[in-house]
């Protein structure tokens, strides 16, 4: 993929070049058109120039874009007594795992805490997508 | 058109230039709009192709770091890691189909044995719970090495076919590829950690079953990966099977249940299987259905399995199913999971107590991947 890689850069270079120049053409006719005295002739400019707008968006779409993953969950473990229930959360560690001894309790004292449950929790407050809503 | 002449007039060097960008628009849209429109999909195709080989390459990194940290030291764990990645299976032959399903069962205890054996030469230092977790971390980067390459391949063919047809199928389709890609990219991270993930849903429901009924780690080592406890409810004898835990393992359900059945002679009246399943798009995560069949995945080897048992036998079997997403089934298990193993475990004990009686055995099979998940 490495020729494929060149390849993009100069699509990408090309298209942003055809962007700058639409852009000036684009911003040099809607000018021109505001500064018309006569309605019709300001019209015809302005209609060019949302012509030219119309290709700047589409080249901007063309454009090839990275994802970027951003981190929207964490994974916690909660800790549980089997003697008084007191129960811990905290970030989960690599080497927990569901009923693992997590030695004694610091509430009680006498019970043993032992991971009850790992599970991922999102960062983000997510809100129910409406859309589906009609169908439950 | 007013406008026109009254342009044409005023100013007849513009006229004459816009007049000609017009008709270059038109003549290079009619003639090559479906060119245009192929080329802005292959950048789009390329674009993703791209980003799925660097996840198979992160996939890589992950998987010789992971190696490394339990190796001898001597060995080239980056060419090893290489080899097993591009590990090939070849599945039976289908033509002639009598016994295809216990010839699959041969091969892959041949390739689990295989991959095993040469993760465990590689990484003499870990331990049969670490060596399962990196079998996992393994299969999720060769499943998304795998993806990669057979995405190049079509990318290339539909690119030097220049077809739109061709072109449009695949740009149609990266949606869903690019939801599996990102499902195998958050489970290598999971495997890595040793998170437990969605798919263990079934044998979290027989863990706190046992834990509810019986005592603490009641579970025993039993047939080949898999653990079995026995407990009692409301005059019923109940075998639970799950998995081995905390290490990746799935076990083979199929065999164990086979083997109950003969110890239990005609005992069994019942066989529960608790599974995660998929969900449609706009179902709910972590809900529990119930119904009829052996709720198993997998190549269909155990399924087949279960199914001679319980027909030879004339034995009930119930599955619980509690719904998720492909990409929730393998990457760290949600909260709504959680609950939804709450209520699955809620109803296997309905189940046992609404359709069988006491004196009865029923036998209660965790379907999934203990990775995470202590027994």
């Amino acid at each position: 993929m490495e020729r494929g890689a060149r390849r993009e850069r100069i699509t990408r270079l090309v298209l942003v070049l055809v962007g700058v120049v639409a852009a000036l053409i684009g911003g040099y006719l809607f000018y021109y058109g505001l500064t018309q005295w006569l309605d019709f002739q300001r019209g015809t400019y302005l209609m060019y120039s949302f012509l030219v707008l119309v290709l700047l968006v589409y080249v901007f779409l063309a454009l090839p874009r990275e994802k970027r993953i951003q981190l929207t969950a964490k994974t916690v473990s909660v800790l549980r007594c089997n003697q008084c229930g007191a129960f811990v959360v905290r970030e989960f560690e690599r080497g927990d795992y569901v009923f693992k001894e997590e030695g004694g309790c610091r509430k009680c004292g006498s019970g043993t805490c032992f991971i009850e449950e790992i599970f991922e929790t999102s960062l983000r407050k997510r809100t129910p997508k409406r859309r589906y809503k009609i169908f439950r | 058109m007013m406008s026109l002449q009254f342009l044409a007039e005023q100013n007849p060097t513009l006229f004459l230039v816009i007049t000609i960008m017009y008709a270059l628009f038109f003549l290079v849209f009619a003639l090559g709009g479906t060119r245009i429109q192929v080329r802005v999909w292959l950048l789009q195709i390329e674009d993703f192709v791209r980003q799925i080989e660097r996840w198979s390459e992160e996939g890589r990194k992950i998987a010789v770091k992971a190696v490394r940290e339990f190796g001898g030291g001597d060995r080239d764990v980056a060419g090893f890691v290489e080899g097993l990645l591009d590990f090939v299976f070849i599945e039976p032959v289908e033509r002639d189909p009598v016994g295809v399903l216990k010839r699959l069962d041969h091969l892959l205890d041949v390739r689990k044995g295989r991959f095993r054996g040469l993760i465990e030469e590689v990484a003499p230092r870990a331990d049969g719970e670490r060596v399962a977790n990196l079998e996992m971390v393994l299969e999720a980067a060769s499943a998304l090495r795998q993806l990669f390459f057979i995405l190049r391949h079509y990318y290339i063919m539909s690119k030097e076919s220049g077809n739109i047809a061709l072109v449009s199928q695949m740009q149609v389709m990266l949606p869903f590829f690019s939801k599996i890609a990102s499902a195998y990219r958050e489970a290598l991270n999971a495997f890595y950690d040793g998170k437990p993930i969605g798919d263990g849903a079934g044998a979290l429901v027989a863990s706190l079953l046992v834990r509810e009924l019986g005592e603490e780690g009641g579970f025993r080592d039993f047939e080949g990966e898999l653990v079995r406890a026995e407990v009692e409810y409301k005059g019923r004898e109940i075998v639970v099977l799950r998995a081995k835990g905390p290490g990746g393992r799935v076990g083979k359900p199929g065999d164990g249940v086979l083997r109950v059945l003969k110890e239990k002679r005609g005992k069994v009246k019942r066989v529960i299987m608790v599974d995660a399943g998929l969900k449609f798009e706009g179902e709910e995560t972590g809900k529990v259905v119930e119904g009829v069949g052996a709720a198993i995945g997998g190549p269909g080897v155990d399924k087949y399995k279960i199914e001679i048992g319980v027909v030879e036998g004339d034995i009930a079997v119930d599955a619980v199913v509690i719904k998720m997403s492909l990409e929730e089934a393998l990457t760290p298990m949600k909260r709504e999971i959680v609950r939804g193993v709450k209520d699955a475990k809620e109803r296997v004990k309905g189940i046992i107590e609404k359709f069988t009686s006491e004196g009865d055995a029923v036998i209660v099979v965790g379907v999934g991947n203990c990775i995470g998940i202590g027994n």
